[in-house]
């Protein structure tokens, strides 16, 4: 695992002034199980987010030679796939400035893992794009 | 009639924890044919202001944290047991008299994404050995 001194070493080479830098700097490595992991992107509008968060389910329907649909209780959705040419990684531990002064913790390094990608071609990499049907 | 029941977290609020993405341009290779799964990727600082600066091999990319106007939710496909997707199927059978299909995966609600960083410049190379005018 690198070393706080490798990171500073690193941005000494890099020319970067850990003045001008804040004090937490986190380090992204692939996790071993990383590609093989079963991850789907679902994009939701505030709609779905919120019924999803309050601990629902939904259900995706469709006969198969059908378009599939999303359900709710009381709505339908329409499901669309769709890829991108760039690339999504996905990383669970990974802090944002502000999450990172509200943590108590005084740790200058943090490890995160690089869970999955998706990518155009990708097939566990799908996205899908939700829209009120009726 | 296919019907995948998407099924929402535990605990934490039915979306999970809040994770991030990157989104990054191009495509990251590792060198030499070690892959991905379980190597180092590069590391992450916040100038002071809050930029995102990655530092991947010797490239160093600039980027922002931009907030995700239709979140992602995370799914994860798991093999649904018996006794969960039992009762809709069964009842679906008999009002349909008819066997069909059933889906025997349905995909678990892991985490949403609100924010992504995402890195639109073209990332600038590290130089290490700038030989020396004669």
């Amino acid at each position: 695992m690198r070393t706080l001194q490798e990171i500073h070493a690193t941005l000494q080479v890099a020319k970067l002034d850990p003045a001008e830098l804040q004090p937490v700097a986190q380090c992204l490595s692939f996790s071993e199980s990383f590609s093989s992991e079963d991850y789907c992107l679902l994009e939701v509008d505030d709609t779905l987010c919120k019924y999803i968060e309050s601990g629902q389910s939904l259900t995706i329907r469709g006969d198969l030679d059908e378009h599939a649909v999303l359900c709710s209780e009381d709505k339908t959705f329409d499901l669309k796939m769709a890829d991108t040419s760039n690339m999504l990684l996905i990383v669970p531990d990974c802090r944002t400035p502000n999450q990172l002064a509200s943590d108590s913790s005084t740790d200058q390094l943090i490890h995160c893992q690089v869970k999955s990608l998706c990518k155009q071609g990708f097939l566990e990499g799908v996205i899908f794009f939700v829209e009120i049907l009726y | 009639m296919v019907r995948i029941r998407i099924q929402p977290h535990r605990s934490e609020g039915g979306s999970g924890p809040e994770w991030l993405m990157s989104e990054l341009q191009g495509e990251i290779e590792a060198l030499g044919h070690s892959g991905l799964p379980g190597n180092l990727m590069g590391d992450l600082h916040f100038s002071t202001e809050g930029i995102p600066i990655l530092i991947i091999g010797h490239h160093i990319l600039y980027s922002k944290i931009s907030h995700l106007e239709r979140p992602f939710v995370v799914l994860v496909k798991k093999i649904c047991t018996r006794a969960g997707a039992e009762s809709a199927i069964e009842t679906e059978r008999v009002e349909q008299g008819v066997g069909e299909e059933s889906a025997s995966f349905c995909y678990h609600v892991t985490a949403i994404i609100k924010k992504k960083i995402i890195f639109k410049t073209h990332p600038k190379p590290i130089i290490t050995n700038v030989p020396k005018k004669l």
